[in-house]
């Protein structure tokens, strides 16, 4: 249980890091992830998880 | 131990996130020059960013996940993510009603919607090829001749046959023509048909100025700036420009307003062809022409001015083209004995002539005439100083075409698609660029076109139905299957060898 909170905790965190990176590269280089990664997706994961951190937290 | 893994799993992730954008930032400079994209029109759900869907919409038909072309031309777009100087683009199609002419072309300038157009099947050439003796050059150039006279394009080129047997495809034939028993007259000419938006001319120079006087106004049409540049050319290169700034921008009170003059008087020039070239919008009238020449002949298009009224042109142009925006213009148009029906706004009609020169007689103007010749008002003032150019329309025996110089390749048979490419030269293509942006992200066009879509079974339609063999109806088309785009650039190190010569 413990490790899944662990586990989370980091994909959440590689996640946030993967939309600032990511959405920084998009604003000085219009395309560059766009043309290979659907942004959405990702923001997508990253609510997911983050609720699932939550959740796992309060538990 | 938790610390440990911790550790090993943002290790992980991390190095996992540098990859990635290790791989993006790759992709986006493209260190070696190249890259390759693909759009297969069999999967039309999946998004592709390089290569934009075919538009518009209304000349697309998707049958079974295959795209159909009905209508002419369609456009795409591509982006990319940094500059390239050369495209090589592969195009898998289908014509199942043996349409005579496809073409490709990258957009050039946006004033007038130029593209450099490139062969993607020429079936008079390819007609030509099997029944003509053909030679090659190094460079890929074929001569085809009726019979054969020269053994190599560069004898051809050197002695060149008169002008009127020659005929060119894909290829900047720069031929010397000169008028035997040629005088200048030092006499006034005027054209006083208005003419709106852009066009070309030849006119002819020996011993004499070139003295042209052009007066413009503006419609107001548009808030957009009508700038006016003209410019002269001489054996295809640039020789004066001129430019006249908008007085009235962001103004479209439709009050038409005289927009300035533009005197174009050069002397000390050779003998020969000259081509003046005026670019502007279609906001843009020019009132009148005052010259001292005594040849003008207009290349291709003009765009006759509303308020034009019972004009008469020569042409020797075997098809000659119609077109209205004005439901006050439509009327019947005299091309030679024939009769042109202009009979609906914002279509083009045409009608095929195979006589060396036409005369087209108006009652109305806001026509646009187009053809694969030149246009005069006069025939004292008449020039033909360029080969005929081989399209869908030249007849070779009844125009006496006795030899083609084409860069051309037919297209190639592949698992029933046929298969060509057109190579496109990006330095000087029109891009689109993001605002505020630091990377090199733009995006160009490109045009499909083939003269034979829309045309459907129209008693005006150069392709009758029962030469196609198609039901009632029944619309041509071209199926699309794939296009691969294949760009070549400067490579990394090449663009870090070029900052350190340049600041050297």
């Amino acid at each position: 249980m413990i490790k899944i909170n662990i586990i989370l905790k980091e994909f959440f965190y590689i996640l946030t890091g993967f939309l600032v990176i990511f959405s920084f590269l998009e604003l000085v280089w219009p395309g560059i992830v766009l043309a290979y990664i659907n942004l959405n997706l990702i923001l997508i994961f990253w609510l997911i998880i983050g609720m699932l951190v939550l959740l796992f937290n309060k538990k | 131990m938790q610390n440990i893994f911790i550790k090993k799993i943002r290790l992980i992730l991390w190095l996992i996130l540098i990859i990635v954008v290790g791989f993006l930032l790759y992709q986006a400079i493209a260190p070696n020059g190249k890259v390759k994209y693909t759009y297969d029109f069999s999967k039309p759900d999946k998004i592709n960013y390089f290569i934009n869907k075919l538009t518009p919409k209304e000349r697309i038909k998707i049958i079974n996940n295959i795209q159909v072309v009905i209508g002419e031309p369609v456009y795409f777009s591509l982006n990319t993510l940094r500059k390239f100087d050369k495209a090589k683009i592969t195009l898998q199609y289908q014509n199942p009603d043996n349409l005579p002419l496809i073409e490709m072309g990258l957009l050039k300038g946006k004033t007038v919607w130029n593209y450099d157009l490139k062969p993607i099947v020429n079936k008079t050439l390819n007609q030509l090829i099997l029944a003509w003796p053909a030679v090659y050059s190094a460079n890929g150039e074929m001569l085809l001749e009726r019979e054969k006279k020269y053994q190599t394009v560069d004898d051809f080129l050197k002695n060149p046959p008169p002008i009127n047997e020659i005929a060119y495809y894909n290829y900047e034939f720069k031929n010397k023509f000169f008028l035997q028993n040629y005088k200048p007259t030092n006499q006034e000419n005027k054209i006083s048909q208005q003419l709106r938006g852009s066009y070309q001319f030849y006119t002819y120079i020996k011993n004499e100025n070139l003295d042209f006087k052009f007066a413009f106004s503006s419609l107001n049409k548009n808030k957009n700036s009508d700038p006016i540049e003209l410019n002269l050319y001489y054996q295809g290169k640039l020789i004066n420009s001129q430019k006249l700034d908008d007085k009235r921008v962001l103004i479209d009170d439709e009050k038409k307003t005289d927009n300035g003059k533009l005197h174009l008087n050069i002397g000390n020039l050779l003998e020969g062809v000259y081509k003046v070239e005026l670019l502007a919008n279609d906001d843009i009238i020019t009132d009148q022409i005052i010259f001292k020449q005594s040849k003008l002949s207009f290349i291709n298009r003009l765009w006759l001015a509303e308020g034009v009224k019972n004009v008469e042109l020569k042409t020797d142009s075997n098809i000659v083209n119609a077109q209205t925006i004005n439901p006050a213009s439509l009327q019947i148009i005299k091309v030679g004995d024939d009769n042109l029906m202009l009979n609906k706004t914002y279509q083009q009609f045409n009608i095929v002539s195979n006589k060396a020169t036409s005369s087209i007689k108006l009652e109305k103007g806001d026509v646009i005439l187009s053809g694969n010749g030149v246009f005069s008002f006069d025939q004292n003032s008449f020039i033909e100083p360029v080969a005929r150019k081989v399209d869908n329309s030249l007849d070779v025996n009844a125009n006496g075409i006795n030899y083609v110089i084409a860069n051309y390749k037919q297209p190639k048979e592949v698992g029933g698609w046929q298969v060509a490419e057109a190579e496109f030269d990006l330095t000087d293509a029109y891009r689109e660029y993001f605002t505020h942006q630091l990377g090199a992200t733009n995006k160009m066009s490109f045009l499909i076109s083939a003269p034979g879509l829309n045309k459907e079974n129209s008693p005006d339609s150069i392709y009758p139905p029962q030469e196609r063999g198609r039901q009632e109806g029944e619309a041509n088309k071209i199926i699309i299957g794939k296009i691969i785009v294949e760009l070549s650039g400067k490579s990394l190190i090449d663009k870090i060898k070029g900052i350190f010569y340049d600041k050297n």
